[in-house]
Parts: structure tokens; C-alpha cells; sequence
């Protein structure tokens, strides 16, 4: 996402700063759209979260927009307003669910490759995600001993 | 008189509605026209890129599907000489039996499910205890109720009968001439379990590799087992190309609405996708008289997990354990939702293949329609009793059901049934793949 607004920014003001002559520019013109359609597209594959709660905030992000009945893994980035360098992968369980259908997830996704990125902010792995029904999931990542899962909320449709 | 009057005008309009949506043809959402194009069977290439081959690499190799066919039809696989795949896996019978409980040897515990789109599921059998294709053929061959055979003599018969077409796929095969008739070590003949321990580590090595590739095979056979667009899959395509179709009735598209509708039918929930199944374990609450409580994917898993032919193991021809071993790896083994959870099953061909469910107890489709508008879980809390005093399930355990009973008019369960007959079609396949070859 970030990467597609740096092509549309940059690419906009080389428009704006241009002399050439208006065939030249129509020609531009009909490139960027091509890019900014790349770029919509890129925008519609990956698909990011956020959410916090007292003690952190969590940001997902998928690779790609997720489908039915196949494994994924998503990218996870933590910022905890205590330090985090404590926190190893063992103390983060990932769990979630549909509410509406009263199931939980239909695979057993687990946290992988941590990093501590700094004092306050950790990157992980979340692998083995899957849904197996359309519909409003909800995902729960839960760190340590603290009280509150931080939760996402999502719709799947086809 | 005059209420006469106002009762002809009534009638007649009603009457007057009741033909206008007759012949109004339904109208889709968004939503709905793009949950029909997820259910549409894609064209044979991109099918192909679907096909989930964990640690098969001749599932598309046609000296492989040939003789894996051959392996398919042969009864030689089995004790008696009298069993093979076809025994219960009819190229008629849409790849399944008519039998209630499959007969091999002698009586199975379950109904024989379609191979129809088999190779796209992570997972076999109704309670998951294969996590693919190659290592799901190997237990029938060696369940005493099935093919009751044992590997070794299995082994022996691909060196003799099949050597010239094994050795061009496999390479080289030993002739396991020094070795006793009959040895496996699941077994509970006495015998053939003694033989395999006085095997050499080397010798089981070797005849377990020749066994796991009878196995690749005849997955790399069923694979090729796709049926070709059905009526549904025509219908959807006029639909979605051109905004209305009436290659399906009226009765059947509104059998169509019902079935995709997350609120009405339900059915979408479980059974998605281009083969009508999520290939995932839900509970619907059929019960098994047949068999001990505490049956399905729980066990199953477990299974999975120990398996010697499973993902993890030497036989299964993988690169990256890490990366091509992810449904075994991430499954979930433990929990509520896996006790009496079952394969949700392909229903494409369902008009082929009665009787239903894994214990086969519906005869027809209304029976299995009549079951989901009541949907009330067939264990009972006796059953919940007995299991607490000779099991360590808990008493939640029964409690967890993944469907809902629904309010459906008989009208609409004939809506549905209808609609489950336009998934029919014949196998996208030459005859000559569809029996014995010579
Ligand atoms: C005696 C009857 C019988 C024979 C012989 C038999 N099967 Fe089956 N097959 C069954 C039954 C019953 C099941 C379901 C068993 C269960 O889930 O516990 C099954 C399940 C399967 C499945 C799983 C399908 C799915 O979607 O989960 C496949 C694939 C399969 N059989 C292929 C084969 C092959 C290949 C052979 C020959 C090596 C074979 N079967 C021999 C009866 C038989
Ligand atoms: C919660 C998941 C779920 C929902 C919702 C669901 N099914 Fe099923 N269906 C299953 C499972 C699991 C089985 C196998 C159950 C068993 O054998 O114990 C099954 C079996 C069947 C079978 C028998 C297939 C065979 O080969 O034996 C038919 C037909 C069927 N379902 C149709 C439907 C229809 C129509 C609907 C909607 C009214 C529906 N299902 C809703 C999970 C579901």
C-alpha cells in the first residue's frame, strides 16, 4: 500500500513538472492510469489491520486478500507502550473464530520468526491461518499473561 | 354482491401477482452472482493448478495415472484375489458403492465416498486420518475389511507383475526374493507382523518405498478423476456472462438462491468451492450405531499426526518439509469441534451416488434435506452418560453441532433437491480410463 502511494505521488509530480508537448503527455497520462491501476490492484491484494488496547497495539498485515480453505501467513508488527524485549514466541497464542456460526478457526495457526525490532516493537509471523467459511471472522492474538486479546474483525465474501 | 365483486378482484389479483412472478426470471445480487462464480467448476488447466499433490511428484505423470489405473482395477491387490479400488469405488456408482457400509473382505465401518475431485482436499477419509492422496490409498490395502493385503506381498507383485512400468517411473525395484510371502507391521495376523520385525531395517525401508509408491499411483489415477461442467456450471456461466440464464428451471435456480444463502439454506457455509465442500470436519450430528462414541476427526488427527506415511515422513517426496507440510503442520488436534466432526463431502455427482452421509443411513436426498430442517444432534444425552463413565470425553464434547435447524417449506426442500441434481456430469475422461484396461 505505501508502495503504491509513493508511485502515484512521485509519478503525479513528474506530470506536473513536465514541458513536453501534449502528445507526449497524453502518452503520459495513459501510463499513469496504467500505474495507478497496478497500484489499485496491489491496494486489493493486501489487506491490513490495526487495533489496540491499553497496554498495545497490533498491526496485521495479509499478503494477499484472503480466499476459502487455503494456509496463510500473515505479517504482524506489536508496540507495547511497556517494553517488549521480554516477550519470546511462546508467551503469543493466536486464536479467533466466527461468532455468528459459534466455531473457532478451522487450523491451529501458530506465531513464528520473532524479531524485536526495538525496545517497544516486535515483527512476527502468524503461519497457518485458514477460513473455511464466507462470512464476519474474528481473529485474536493474545500476548503473555495480559488480560485483554487484541482483536481484529473482518468479513469474507466471494 | 358486492363483496363478491371485491372478492373475484382480490383473487384476480393475487392471481395477477402470482403469474407476474412466474415469469419474472429471479434476480441475483452482487454477492449472490459472485458466491455462483465461486462454485463454478474453472476449465481443465486452471482445475489442474488446483490439485493439492503433497509429496507426490508423479501425480501428473501419465505412465503413473496408467499404472495406477491398472493397480485400481486389479484384485490381485487382496488377500483373496477377489478385491480391488472398484469393489467399492464404482466408475457406475459415480466412483462410490450403493452399499449402506462397503463390503471388502468382509463389512467396512463406513460408506464409501466419491473420488469424484478427490485430489483437491488436504485431507482423506471422513475423519481426516490421511493428509494426501498416496498415503490414503495404503490403508484400504492393508485393512483386513478392505483389500486385506499386506505390503510385502504387494511389494512382490509390482516386481513381478508390474516391474517394466514401475522401474520406467520409479527406477529400480529388488526382487525381495529373500524375503518371507507375507509381512506388514499393522497387521493382526501374527504371522505377517513376525516377518516384518525379522526384517532388516533396510529390507522394510525398501518395501515401504515400493508400497508409498503404489500409492503416488494411484493417487496420480484419481487425480485425473474431474467431472466435466454440469448444468449448474453452463447455467453459471450464461449468468455471469450475460446476465440471466434459464439453463436451470425456476424451481431449480430458486433451489440455487436457497443454497447459497448464508441465512436460509446454510449450505454454502460447509459446502463451497468448485466441488461443494470446504474439505474441512463439522459436526452435523449423524450418529454412527455402529461404531464406539468418540469417533471422527479427533481421532483422526491423531492418526494423521503418527502416521509413518504422513507428510513428515522419508516416504512423502518433499523439498521443504516447512513450507509443503503446512496442513499437518498448523491442524488443530485438540477441542470440542472435533469430536463426531466429519469430512464435509463433495456433492458434485450426488444424484450418482445414494446411499448418504459416512455411515450411509440416508437413502435418498429428502432424507438427508428432511435431517437438516431438524438438525438436532443424534447422540443423545444417554449416550453422554455411558461415553463419561468409559471414555475421557467430556460431556461438552456432544454439545458442539456446527448446523442449525432450518425453517424450510416442503416446497423449498424440493427447490433444493433439484437444485442438487443439476450438479451432475459425466468424468471429464476418456473411456478407456473409466474401467480395467486390458
Ligand atoms: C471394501 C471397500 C473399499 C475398498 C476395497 C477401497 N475403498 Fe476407498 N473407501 C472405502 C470407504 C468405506 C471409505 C471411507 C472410509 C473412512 O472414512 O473410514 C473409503 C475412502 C476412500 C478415499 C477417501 C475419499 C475422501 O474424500 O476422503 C479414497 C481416496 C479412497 N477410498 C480410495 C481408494 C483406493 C485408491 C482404493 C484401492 C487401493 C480403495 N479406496 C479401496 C471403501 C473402500
Ligand atoms: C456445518 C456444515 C454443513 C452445512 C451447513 C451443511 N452440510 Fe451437508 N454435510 C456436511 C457434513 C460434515 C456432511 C457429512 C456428514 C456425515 O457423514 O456425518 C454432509 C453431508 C451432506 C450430504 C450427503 C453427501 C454424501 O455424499 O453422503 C448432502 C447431500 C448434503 N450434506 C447437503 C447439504 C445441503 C443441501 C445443505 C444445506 C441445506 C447442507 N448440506 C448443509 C456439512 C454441512
Amino acid at each position: 500500500m505505501f508502495l503504491s502511494r509513493i508511485i502515484v505521488t512521485t509519478f503525479s509530480r513528474s506530470v506536473k513538472n513536465s514541458n513536453y508537448k501534449y502528445d507526449i503527455k497524453l502518452f503520459l497520462s495513459m501510463l499513469s492510469s496504467l500505474l495507478l491501476l497496478t497500484s489499485f490492484n496491489l491496494q486489493a491484494k493486501e489487506l491490513f489491520f490495526e487495533t489496540s488496547n491499553d497496554q498495545f497495539s497490533l498491526e496485521l498485515t495479509a499478503p494477499e486478500s484472503p480466499s476459502l480453505n487455503k494456509i496463510y501467513r500473515w505479517k504482524a508488527v506489536l508496540k507495547g507502550s511497556q517494553p517488549l524485549s521480554q516477550i519470546s514466541l511462546s508467551d503469543i497464542t493466536i486464536s479467533g473464530g466466527m461468532l455468528a456460526h459459534g466455531h473457532g478457526l478451522p487450523t491451529q495457526p501458530k506465531a513464528l520468526n520473532l524479531t524485536h525490532n526495538n525496545d517497544r516493537q516486535i515483527s512476527f509471523d502468524i503461519q497457518g491461518l485458514k477460513f473455511q467459511m464466507w462470512g464476519n471472522w474474528h481473529l485474536q492474538v493474545h500476548v503473555a499473561d495480559t488480560q485483554a486479546p487484541l482483536i481484529i474483525e473482518f468479513n469474507l465474501s466471494p | 354482491m358486492l363483496r363478491i365483486i371485491i372478492c373475484i378482484l382480490v383473487l384476480g389479483a393475487l392471481g395477477w401477482a402470482g403469474f407476474f412472478n412466474r415469469q419474472q426470471p429471479l434476480s441475483w445480487s452482487d454477492n449472490e452472482r459472485a458466491t455462483i462464480a465461486s462454485l463454478r467448476l474453472a476449465d481443465e488447466k486452471t482445475l489442474l493448478q488446483n490439485v493439492i499433490h503433497t509429496g507426490n511428484t508423479v501425480w501428473d505423470d501419465v505412465a503413473a495415472a496408467k499404472l495406477g489405473q491398472q493397480l485400481f482395477f486389479d484384485n490381485q491387490l487382496s488377500k483373496n484375489q477377489a478385491v480391488s479400488c472398484a469393489t467399492c469405488h464404482q466408475p457406475s456408482e459415480g466412483f462410490a458403492d450403493p452399499q449402506a457400509l462397503s463390503i471388502g473382505i468382509s463389512t467396512t465401518k463406513r460408506h464409501s465416498p466419491s473420488l469424484l475431485g478427490a485430489a483437491f482436499s488436504p485431507w482423506f477419509f471422513w475423519d481426516g486420518r490421511a493428509d494426501s492422496l498416496w498415503a490414503q490409498a495404503l490403508g484400504p490395502l492393508e485393512d483386513p475389511a478392505e483389500h486385506g493385503a499386506n505390503r510385502l506381498q504387494l511389494a512382490k507383485l509390482i516386481a513381478t507383475k508390474y516391474k517394466p512400468q514401475y522401474q520406467a517411473i520409479f527406477g529400480p525395484i529388488s526382487d525381495f526374493n529373500h524375503l518371507a510371502s507375507h509381512a506388514t507391521p499393522l497387521s493382526d495376523n501374527p504371522l505377517w507382523r513376525n516377518n516384518w520385525q525379522r526384517m532388516s531395517v533396510t529390507d522394510q525401508d525398501a518395501v515401504n518405498q515400493v508400497f508409498a509408491n503404489i500409492g503416488k499411483s494411484l493417487a496420480a489415477y484419481q487425480s485425473r478423476l474431474i467431472p466435466s461442467p454440469s448444468r449448474f456450471d453452463k447455467f453459471a456461466a450464461q449468468l455471469l456472462t450475460q446476465g440471466s440464464s434459464d439453463i436451470l428451471n425456476r424451481t431449480e435456480q430458486q433451489g440455487l438462491k436457497l443454497f447459497i444463502s448464508e441465512e436460509k439454506g446454510q449450505c454454502i457455509r460447509c459446502h463451497n468451492g468448485p466441488f461443494l465442500t470446504n474439505n474441512d470436519f463439522q459436526v452435523t450430528g449423524i450418529k454412527d450405531p455402529r461404531l464406539p462414541l468418540g469417533s471422527g476427526r479427533l481421532e483422526g488427527i491423531t492418526i494423521a499426526l503418527n502416521s509413518e506415511f504422513n507428510c513428515r515422513s522419508p516416504y512423502s517426496s518433499t523439498q521443504d518439509k516447512d513450507t509443503e507440510c503446512l496442513e499437518l503442520d498448523y491442524a488443530k488436534s485438540s477441542g470440542d469441534e472435533l469430536n463426531f466432526a466429519f469430512k464435509v463431502p463433495t456433492l458434485r455427482n450426488i444424484s450418482q451416488t445414494a446411499p448418504y452421509m459416512h455411515n450411509g443411513s440416508f437413502d435418498n436426498l429428502q432424507q438427508v434435506l428432511h435431517f437438516y430442517t431438524r438438525a438436532k444432534s443424534q447422540y443423545s444425552d444417554t449416550d453422554v452418560e455411558s461415553k463419561r463413565d468409559t471414555s475421557t470425553l467430556s460431556k461438552q464434547s456432544v454439545t458442539h453441532l456446527d448446523i442449525e435447524p432450518l425453517a424450510l417449506a416442503s416446497e423449498q426442500l424440493i427447490q433444493l433437491e433439484a437444485f442438487l441434481n443439476t450438479l451432475t456430469s459425466p468424468i471429464n475422461l476418456d473411456d478407456t480410463w473409466l474401467k480395467k484396461p486390458n
